[in-house]
């Protein structure tokens, strides 16, 4: 594939972005006229479609959207750094930490202590996880150590997910484990929207800038640090960054895996493979992949609830595999 | 530990077998084994006499009506959650009473002379108490208020207490009357009948078949949940649920302190603003867990919403 | 007066002494060879000049100042590092790769503009590299790459060229082209200095020859003065053939590029 011209790409993934998002607004499972709920909403009058667009929909469609945008950049930003097409943000950890931090947050009824201790807990987890992953694969860590010291992380912060939802007072905590680990953005309010909001805009922030720091990492660290980058502090950027934005998303949807590792993927050939051009695009097309997953997940008859995570894995699973393939090729 | 249990069991259990055949055969005979097959030689005796005297209960539902009907010194033992406040509707009433974990050496231990289960009780259990000689009942599950009258019949029948359920049904159907006189004043007609559902954690709600909606229409509401064409429990999405325009939201989790992310579902702002701001209003849990007396509690709950704070 | 000086490095790696008290001046316009066995000790000394290591003991000063002291910015826009057998990570284009040279001299939020165009387009003829520019690097040969690495580094217009053995699984041609451009960066008022191991080339582009054995400098100066028959033996334990008359002429070069080079 040819590069294409990032104005273009992006303009074009901006353009698809508001598309879907209103088409998300017109989708649901009881069918309402969306502008005349818009006209209703916008003059206060509390009718029921009114109340389907702006307390059901939009909150969805908005949490689809900042958290869908999330994983894609963050995606992106950990393949950059680690130069690792296989680093993302649900295999090294940083999603599992993040539904070990809320679960313990919300499950010990600490969650009700201020506004945003859910997402504190959530982004607390992360960084601890992502941390530990990198600690143990160490600094230039191969793909398969990577990977390896992700799956036992993984692994570990499931185990004591499955822990603290067994031992938690309240009956519903053991079904819960299918929300956080398939994840779901479905009957999300605003209240929800707001707390997931702080976190995530704090960590896109931080990664603005860091663009061109990822492409000097493309001839490597020393010879990046040569260029001028500093490389302790942009590790502790991007892993604070993905761990406030992944931490405060998944706090609030779950755990949806695979964008984070398939869009940067599929877009990174239309950059040029450019590290720092990745990010902006990749935060638009993991938007896009994820208000199209829920969009697909709300047009199934009512009654059947399909997680929007699960559409992503049935896409996300076999492209990972894809990739294992591929890069075995390269290596043999 | 437990392997040694499982042990002495097939020992005992396999005593008893040839038993029946050769009596005069005592070459298996451990201590312990002679000990139980003497024990067990008992339970046949107990059995056919018209009072139960010494009654245990496994399980929650069957506790309930046994605490409601039978005379104090006939209840052996009831099962732990009878005890437990916010699931037991006579938690109050067990106080005092030897509570069993539905363990066979327990269940052993107090010789009893018959045995409430629920069709729901682990049947490898109640195969092995029919085995060992001992008289098993299982109290039906049952979801509207005729089914609850004959679980209460068949179980003053069992306790030999027919009069007690009699009375109990009377003072059931008073009560109902009550209700319905106190409501007849509010509402008229059938289409006058505010719209009602059960909202619980992760978005289910009761359909037609349930108890909560049994409740809820002798209650004088009409039943969202069942008039969407939900059978049971299920799932309702958000979206029917608000085009429905709900007059009052009922909710009956058992959730006492405790979060999570089931829980949350319902505090969705939309389902305040849907109904005007009226808070969804808790019934508690223990009404439900089995079909009772209790249920009468429950309506009477429903009941008052119509009118918060009034009459 | 630019110059690299450096006093009494010492270096110790674990348990292990790699540098002991080496002592090292670059002038302008000079190009210095660093030659020695395996594991002598030329790879950290040349990290310790580009600043990625540092000393256990001793001082580099870049024009007079320490070298720690250096912001990076000002660090990345004077020394450029080419790194033994360099490679890129994605298969971007070769123009973004050179292009990486000049994020030195941009500003955070600052795109590149006229100049740093220019500085790339003028890189890119240098090296002979404008009919591979939209070629992915990973396509290129193995000469392909090493000259787009140093157009990289020279992208940056950097006073001091620090490569670390940039004609190593090079043909002779591409080993005589490469060294013409380190040459030329030379004569335009650069310092380079470089790890070679084939001493026919140090001997013949570099201007001083730094000899290093064991973590010390074994010797130092004109090449004809370091590249004696007791050095070789005492360094690499070889002698020179019967027969073979002057070291000078054993190690001149015989062959020169068949087009007119822009080098010597």
């Amino acid at each position: 594939m040819r590069p294409i011209h990032p104005r273009l790409l992006a303009g074009l993934l901006t353009l698809a972005l508001i598309a879907v998002f209103f088409v998300s607004l017109f989708v649901g499972s009881s069918p309402i006229p969306v502008i005349r709920a818009a006209r209703e909403a916008a003059d206060g009058n509390a009718s029921v479609i009114a109340l389907i667009l702006t307390e059901v929909r939009l909150p969805r469609a908005l949490i689809a959207l900042f958290s869908g945008a999330t994983l894609g950049l963050c995606g992106a930003a950990m393949q950059g750094l680690l130069r690792n097409p296989l680093a993302a943000p649900g295999l090294i950890g940083s999603s599992s930490g993040a539904v070990l931090g809320s679960v313990a947050v919300l499950y010990s009824g600490l969650g009700t202590l201020f506004w945003l201790a859910l997402p504190a807990g959530g982004m607390l987890g992360s960084l601890l996880a992502t941390l530990m992953v990198y600690l143990m694969a160490g600094r230039d860590a191969g793909t398969s150590t990577l990977i390896l010291a992700g799956v036992a992380i993984n692994s570990l912060a499931l185990a004591m997910v499955s822990l603290i939802l067994n031992l938690a007072p309240s009956p519903y905590a053991v079904q819960d484990i299918v929300l956080w680990m398939l994840g779901s953005i479905a009957n999300r309010s605003l209240d929800d929207f707001w707390m997931l909001l702080p976190g995530t805009l704090i960590g896109w922030l931080l990664l603005v800038g860091s663009g061109r720091s990822l492409d000097a990492l493309t001839l490597g660290e020393e010879t990046a640090y040569t260029l001028g980058v500093n490389l302790p502090r942009l590790r502790w950027r991007i892993f604070i960054a993905i761990a406030l934005a992944v931490g405060s998303a998944v706090s609030v949807t779950g755990t949806i895996s695979f964008i984070g590792l398939v869009i940067p993927h599929l877009l990174r050939p239309l950059v040029g493979f450019q590290p720092g051009r990745l990010l902006p695009v990749s935060a638009l097309g993991g938007a896009l992949l994820l208000l199209l997953a829920d969009i697909a997940v709300r047009l199934f008859p009512p009654g059947i609830e399909i997680k929007v995570g699960v559409l992503t894995s049935l896409v996300g699973a076999p492209f990972f595999l894809y990739l294992i393939l591929k890069t075995r090729r390269w290596q043999t | 530990m437990s392997h040694r249990r499982l042990e002495w069991l097939k020992a005992a259990t396999s005593y008893l077998d040839t038993w029946a055949f050769a009596p005069s055969r005592h070459d298996r005979g451990s201590l312990v084994s002679y000990g139980l097959a003497l024990l067990l030689l008992i339970v046949p005796l107990n059995q056919g006499l018209a009072a139960p005297s010494k009654v245990v209960s496994i399980n929650l539902c069957s506790d309930q009506l046994l605490l409601m009907l039978a005379a104090r010194h006939q209840i052996a033992s009831v099962s732990r959650l009878a005890l437990e406040p916010h699931s037991s509707f006579m938690a109050a009433a067990a106080v005092g009473i030897p509570v069993n974990d539905a363990k066979i050496e327990q269940l052993l231990t107090y010789n009893p002379d018959l045995i409430l289960a629920s069709p729901f009780s682990p049947p490898h259990l109640l195969n092995l108490l029919t085995k060992l000689g001992f008289r098993v009942e299982k109290l039906p599950h049952r979801s509207n208020l005729e089914g609850i009258r004959d679980n209460i019949r068949l179980m003053a029948k069992w306790l030999d207490r027919k009069d007690q359920g009699e009375t109990l049904i009377r003072e059931m159907d008073r009560r109902l009357a009550e209700v319905e006189s106190r409501l007849g004043h509010l509402i008229r007609t059938q289409s006058e009948k505010p719209v009602a559902l059960f909202y619980q954690p992760r978005g289910y709600t009761s359909g037609s078949g349930t108890l909560q909606h049994e409740a809820l229409i002798l209650a004088g509401w009409r039943n969202l949940s069942a008039e969407l064409g939900i059978v049971g429990y299920s799932g309702i999405d958000l979206e029917h649920l608000l085009h429905g325009r709900p007059d009052q939201l009922f909710t009956s989790a058992y959730t006492p302190g405790s979060e999570s992310l089931a829980q949350r579902s319902l505090r969705h702002p939309a389902l305040a603003r849907i109904t005007g701001g009226k808070p969804i209003v808790q019934i508690d849990y223990r009404y439900w867990i089995c079909g009772g007396p209790m249920i009468i509690d429950a309506v009477e709950s429903l009941a008052n919403a119509h009118n918060p704070g009034g009459s | 007066m630019s110059s690299i000086e450096a006093r009494d490095l010492s270096l110790t790696l674990g348990s292990n002494r790699v540098l002991r008290g080496v002592s090292l001046d670059l002038r302008p316009g000079e190009m210095l060879g660093l030659i020695g066995p395996n594991g002598a000790g030329k790879t950290c000394l040349l990290r310790i000049l580009a600043g990625i290591l540092s000393p256990s003991q001793g001082w580099v000063r870049i024009d007079g100042r320490p070298l720690q002291s250096l912001p990076a910015q000002a660090r990345s826009r004077r020394i450029a590092y080419l790194t033994q057998a360099g490679t890129a990570h994605w298969p971007v284009s070769v123009e973004r790769i050179v292009a990486l040279g000049r994020l030195p001299h941009l500003g955070n939020w600052q795109l590149p503009g006229e100049r740093d165009t220019a500085v790339i387009r003028r890189v890119i003829a240098q090296t002979d590299l404008h009919h591979l520019t939209e070629r992915q690097f990973p396509t290129l040969s193995g000469g392909e790459k090493a000259r787009v690495l140093l157009a990289r580094a020279l992208a940056g217009e950097p006073q001091y060229l620090l490569a670390d053995e940039p004609v190593a699984a090079l043909d002779l041609a591409h080993q005589l082209e490469v060294m013409d451009l380190l040459r030329q960066h030379c004569n335009h008022g650069g310092s380079v200095v470089v790890i070679l191991h084939d001493l026919r080339l140090a001997s013949h582009y570099c201007n001083r020859l730094q000899l290093l054995l064991d973590g010390e400098t074994l010797a130092v100066g004109p090449p004809e003065g370091v590249i004696g028959d007791d050095n070789l033996k005492r360094a690499f334990g070889v002698k020179m053939r019967e027969g073979v008359g002057a070291i000078d002429t054993a190690f001149s070069l015989t062959w020169v590029r068949d087009k007119p080079g822009e080098g010597q």
